[in-house]
């Protein structure tokens, strides 16, 4: 077929003739070409055709590509698609419909299935696989031996995210066949929609290793594009494999198109693609940058769709697309620069390989500086603050707990805040003396702020030295550099320095002795609050002299209050509260964040008096403030505490309403990746617990535990594990609960036993798991937990040690119970006095908490089995003791769902009579 | 920074005049020149770079050119002349040095100098690249003007934009004459291999 070479009509006539046709596209190209006169079609067409193979290469192993090309579908072929009916290539294989077809074969839809038992022939397992066959036995050894390499190729191929070879063989005629695994999934554009910008960085870095591992192999892709990245059920991106991918979507794609070379998605053809210029790693690196484009912005950056070719080529390669930021203000200038340099126009710009763009993409997502970013040294310090801020936020997150004031976090935004009002001289100062440190030339990533900062330290001292005035501004902006940072002792330091630099300004040091006060006294109330609380009982004044120290002394005395809720000194504690309040009102402070801040404390003021009117004032008056202070983090983190206090109010609506506003402020602010933000969604979650929507709960945890790093955020992850386990409790998943609690207990002891901070967090935590005290017991028993009833007393003994905030009295009480429950019934030990003294108080306490009624009973049945029940309580039992019975006939009838529905219900009867529990929930 | 028996500016841009007045036989001449400081620089740069790194044929070129002429002629057909000669001694380099590797291989010599224009071929395959440059020179003897663009963009690296500039024609008949090239080249290889 190919005796013709330029000979018949010449070179010349023919090449113009071509030049004509390319002239042309589409339909206009084929009417060109079938209106010429018969050689000259035939030739025309078969350069046409020739010029679809994808590169010289391809060309050079296959020359009678046109042939295979231009046989009509099915005219050799006797594998038609016939759904089910089609015996198969390899005898077991069944053909079930044709995907596709492309320049050497047909590709079916195929599976086959293997029989366990002959005899019987009842099924073992279905395997479903996409298989290629070659066109016609008659097609040439050319294109058979190009078939073979490809398949050779293919089964050469094995990463979990490219799609597998399954089988090969040939059929009766001789020709081979090969079967890859059959992916179904949703294409990843699709999947993404609803996912945070992590797990959508995370499945980029998935693709970005399966084609890094081709490259590897010498195997360009060249077709990267959303349609070709499908995700699994196990949530897994996978790459459809080269020439498969390619002819699979030739049937829904229509923006398929041929060029110069390959056949290409015009959409998603890299520049030198389109101008026929060689197609390297780089055009990967490019498309890479397309599906990142996407995957991130929902949209290509250009859709040229509907445009005529040659202005969609213009397009593709001459206009700079709109970042991704445009799109979406979330992204940011980093993501902005990494894609933004995977789309250059000419592929030297680009990366210079796979691994390099997904390296910088994993810089991204740890807060590391990114490569595509102009390497700055402060763009470098940022990207370390926001990292060590997340850091320290972890802290902050795992204290917050179930239901613990988020304080500590609002702090941490008044302070960055504060950080960026600071002075403009002390700054100017810490700018030069950081950029002659230079710690970013050449040393790679080991170099630290931490360690550039600690090699300035001298420097600074020396600048600073003549001038208390200078050195007291710039340690006060070293401090709350070192406090970003977690350097304790150089944040203590640079405190004692402003203190210092106070002592020799003599007269006009009140407002910086005070700053000191306020930095030193406040690293203490985080270390050591007793040592605080004398720290402050000493230096702090009762009351500032003048307006100018207003300032300082109510950020000293705020960290003073704080330090003396922490030492349960709570009468003083609020007493330093008032004095705060009078102070506000004596100066007329103005400052939203100052008055927030007070009446955060006033609300906490208002909680200990047990007065949930001025409570609910207090936080009502908290957000307005902060809704003034024009501080979105601050202002979420408040409406987020508010909402605590109103879902304990049991005013759910309001809750559910306040904790979504403060979650939209995140997400408004793309903070919705931090561990702030994941701290708000488990207390969310809390509400939606306590709410009944046990399983919004599960996903909106399940959510905030995406945004937690396994390793850097573990204990923030370790409580919304726990708070998941018992959701799952709830919603009767147990097998969850089991899971996480098998998990979790070993490492609270070993982990956490001997940490006298984090050790006491988990303590709690463990502690406030004891609300279900009786699900836990049975679990843990379920797992066949070993070391038994005394060890388990034991962890009840230390989360009682460790509950001991007045906040934390209903889960005290839980525990109580439990450990009640468990005595009673292991009568291994017997009930202390002091502990029968603590069920009579406890009792009489009451509080209104999840399963009050059950655990009042447990209380009231130790004490009644001890026989020392005071017979005020006695009736009390008996009353209780029908109504565990009625509670256990009610959960024992209602599915598990509704658990939760009839705990708010025993919750809302607390009071009355028994009797009303006859009545079942609606 | 011409040297001892380096060509010097001033010569390749008479040469080039030389060329572009007719006289053929200067061709060779700056044919000669321009390889023989394109190898050069190959040389430098595979020194310079990395194990494994590639040698893109586009830097090589450029800095051929600015070592060569730069700024010492205006004259749009002397850069003319010169990327299309440079490109063509680009590709004789390119192939030359395959075949210097495939021999050295055989006697266990270096690892190949790798150049851009191997995304081309089968990695494995490098005598593909002989067979793409018979084809060459095939179509060469049909259309000098094919192959100039060809080369220019292939193996000079230089851009449909450059291309079009040097030349005198737009952007898009760069491209089409590119399409025209490769549907002749794969011609002709599919030619040569049916009669092998």
């Amino acid at each position: 077929m190919d005796k013709t070479a330029p000979g018949i009509v010449s070179f010349e006539a023919l090449d113009a003739l071509l030049d004509q046709a390319y002239a042309l596209e589409g339909p206009a190209r084929r009417e060109f070409v079938e209106g010429l006169p018969a050689p000259q079609r035939e030739q025309i067409g078969k350069l046409l055709e020739l010029s679809n193979a994808l590169t010289l290469s391809d060309i050079a192993a296959d020359p009678a590509r046109s042939v295979a090309k231009t046989q009509e579908p099915g005219e050799e072929s006797p594998l038609t698609a016939d759904a089910g009916a089609e015996e198969t290539p390899a005898g077991r294989w069944r053909l079930h419909r044709e995907l596709g077809s492309g320049g050497m074969g047909q590709v079916f839809f195929a599976s086959r299935e293997a029989h366990a038992d002959t005899a019987s022939g009842s099924r073992d397992y279905v395997q479903e696989a996409a298989i290629k066959i070659l066109w016609s036995h008659r097609a040439s050894e050319d294109v058979r031996a190009r078939f073979l390499r490809e398949r050779r190729l293919l089964a050469s191929l094995d990463h979990p995210g490219l799609a597998r070879f399954v089988d090969g063989g040939f059929l009766a005629d001789g020709r081979p066949w090969f079967a890859m695994e059959y992916v179904a999934g949703t294409t990843i554009d699709e999947y993404v929609r609803d996912q945070s910008l992590e797990e959508r960085l995370r499945l980029f870095l998935e693709v970005c290793a399966a084609v890094a591992y081709a490259h590897q192999r010498l195997i360009v892709h060249r077709d990267i594009k959303p349609q070709n990245v499908l995700v699994d059920e196990t949530g897994r991106a996978r790459l459809l494999d080269f020439g498969v991918a390619g002819v699979l979507d030739d049937i829904d794609d229509g923006v398929y198109t041929r060029t110069a070379g390959a056949p290409l998605t015009l959409q998603y053809a890299s520049p030198e693609q389109l101008t026929g210029a060689m197609v390297t790693v780089a055009s990967d690196v490019y498309q890479l940058g397309l599906l990142l484009y996407v995957m991130l912005t929902g949209a290509p950056p250009y859709d040229v769709s509907d445009l005529p070719l040659t202005e969609a080529i213009d397009v593709i390669c001459n206009t700079t697309p709109a970042k991704p930021g445009v799109r979406d203000a979330a992204i940011g200038s980093d993501l902005d620069a990494i894609v933004m340099a995977a789309l250059s126009k000419s592929p030297d710009e680009r990366y210079r390989t796979v691994s390099a763009l997904a390296d910088d993409v994993s810089r991204f997502l740890e807060d590391r500086p990114v490569k595509a970013m102009p390497r700055t040294a402060w763009y470098v310090a940022r990207r370390f603050l926001r990292r060590n801020a997340l850091v320290t936020g972890i802290v902050t997150a795992s204290a917050l707990a179930l239901t613990a004031a988020t304080v500590v976090s609002v702090r941490m935004a008044d302070e960055a805040a504060e950080q960026a009002a600071r002075s403009a001289t002390a700054q100017q100062i810490l700018s030069d003396v950081f950029r002659k440190a230079d710690p970013f030339q050449g040393r790679g990533a080991t170099v630290t702020l931490a360690d550039a900062l600690t090699r300035a330290l001298p420097e600074i001292g020396a600048r600073v030295a003549d001038d208390p005035l200078l050195a007291w501004e710039v340690n006060h902006e070293l401090g709350k550099i070192f406090e970003s940072l977690g350097l304790i002792e150089q944040e203590a330091a640079a405190h004692r320095a402003v203190l210092a630099a106070a002592a020799e300004l003599g007269d006009e040091s009140e407002v910086p002795y005070l700053w000191g006060v306020a930095g030193l006294g406040n690293v203490l109330a985080r270390t050591n609050p007793a040592e605080a609380v004398k720290f402050f009982d000493e230096r702090l004044p009762a009351r500032p002299t003048d307006a100018a120290a207003v300032e300082p002394w109510m950020s000293a005395q705020y960290s003073y209050v704080g330090a003396l809720n922490r030492v349960r000194e709570f009468g003083r504690a609020d007493a330093g509260t008032f004095v705060m309040a009078e102070i506000v009102q004596q100066y007329d402070v103005d400052d939203p964040r100052r008055r927030a801040r007070l009446s955060q404390l006033l609300a906490g003021v208002a909680r200990r008096a047990g007065d949930a009117v001025t409570e609910d004032l207090h936080w009502s008056d908290a957000v307005r403030h902060m809704r003034a202070a024009n501080n979105p983090s601050a202002l979420a983190v408040t409406l987020s505490n508010r909402a605590i206090f109103l879902g304990r109010s049991a005013r759910y609506d309001e809750s559910e309403a306040a904790f979504l506003e403060s979650l939209a402020i995140f997400e408004e602010a793309g903070m919705d990746t931090d561990a702030t933000f994941a701290t708000v969604l488990r207390g969310y979650a809390g509400l939606l617990f306590r709410s009944g929507r046990a399983g919004e709960a599960i996903t909106t945890t399940e959510r905030a535990l995406k945004l937690l790093d396994p390793g850097s955020q573990f204990y923030a992850r370790f409580v919304a594990e726990v708070n998941l386990a018992q959701y799952s409790l709830v919603t009767g998943d147990t097998s969850k609960t089991l899971v996480v609690m098998t998990r979790a207990l070993p490492v609270v002891r070993r982990e956490f036993a001997d940490d006298p901070s984090i050790g006491r967090r988990m303590q709690r935590l463990f502690g406030k798991t004891m609300v279900f005290g009786g699900a836990y017991a049975e679990a843990a028993m379920a797992i066949g937990y070993a070391d038994g009833e005394c060890r388990r007393e034991a962890d009840l003994l230390r989360a009682l040690e460790s509950l001991e905030h007045p906040a934390d009295e209903p889960a005290r009480q839980k525990v109580w119970a439990a450990l009640a429950d468990l005595r009673h019934k292991s009568r291994s030990e017997e009930l202390t006095q002091p502990d029968l003294d603590g069920f009579v108080a406890l009792y009489e306490q009451e509080a209104p908490v999840f399963f009050d009624a059950l655990d009042r009973w447990r209380v009231l049945d130790a004490l009644s089995s001890a026989a020392v029940l005071p017979p005020a309580l006695r009736q009390r039992h008996a009353e209780l003791d029908a109504q565990r019975a009625e509670t256990a006939t009610l959960i024992a009838a209602y599915p598990a769902g509704t658990l939760v529905d009839l705990a708010a219900y025993l919750r809302s009867t607390a009071d009355k009579p028994v009797s009303c529990l006859q009545t079942p929930p609606g | 920074m011409s040297g001892n028996g380096r060509p010097g500016a001033h010569e390749v841009t008479a040469l080039l005049k030389r060329y572009a007045q007719g006289q053929s036989e200067s061709l060779n001449d700056v044919v000669a020149l321009v390889y023989e400081e394109l190898h050069q620089l190959a040389r430098q740069q595979l020194r310079r770079s990395r194990v494994g790194q590639h040698v893109q044929t586009t830097v090589l070129v450029h800095e051929a050119y600015e070592k060569l002429v730069q700024g010492k002629t205006q004259d749009l057909r002397d850069r003319r002349h010169f990327f299309a000669v440079a490109s063509r001694a680009m590709r004789q380099i390119v192939v030359d040095t395959y075949r210097a590797d495939n021999a050295a291989k055989r006697g266990g010599g270096a690892p190949p100098v790798t150049l851009t224009v191997s995304h081309l071929l089968d990695m494995d395959k490098p005598e593909q690249l002989v067979a793409v440059y018979e084809a060459i020179d095939k179509l060469a003897g049909h259309s000098e003007d094919l192959v100039e663009t060809l080369d220019m963009s292939c193996f000079g690296g230089l851009s449909n934009e450059q291309i079009a500039e040097l030349t005198g024609c737009n952007v898009r008949t760069v491209q089409r004459k590119l399409q025209r090239a490769r549907s002749w080249l794969m011609h002709f290889m599919a030619q040569d291999i049916k009669s092998d």
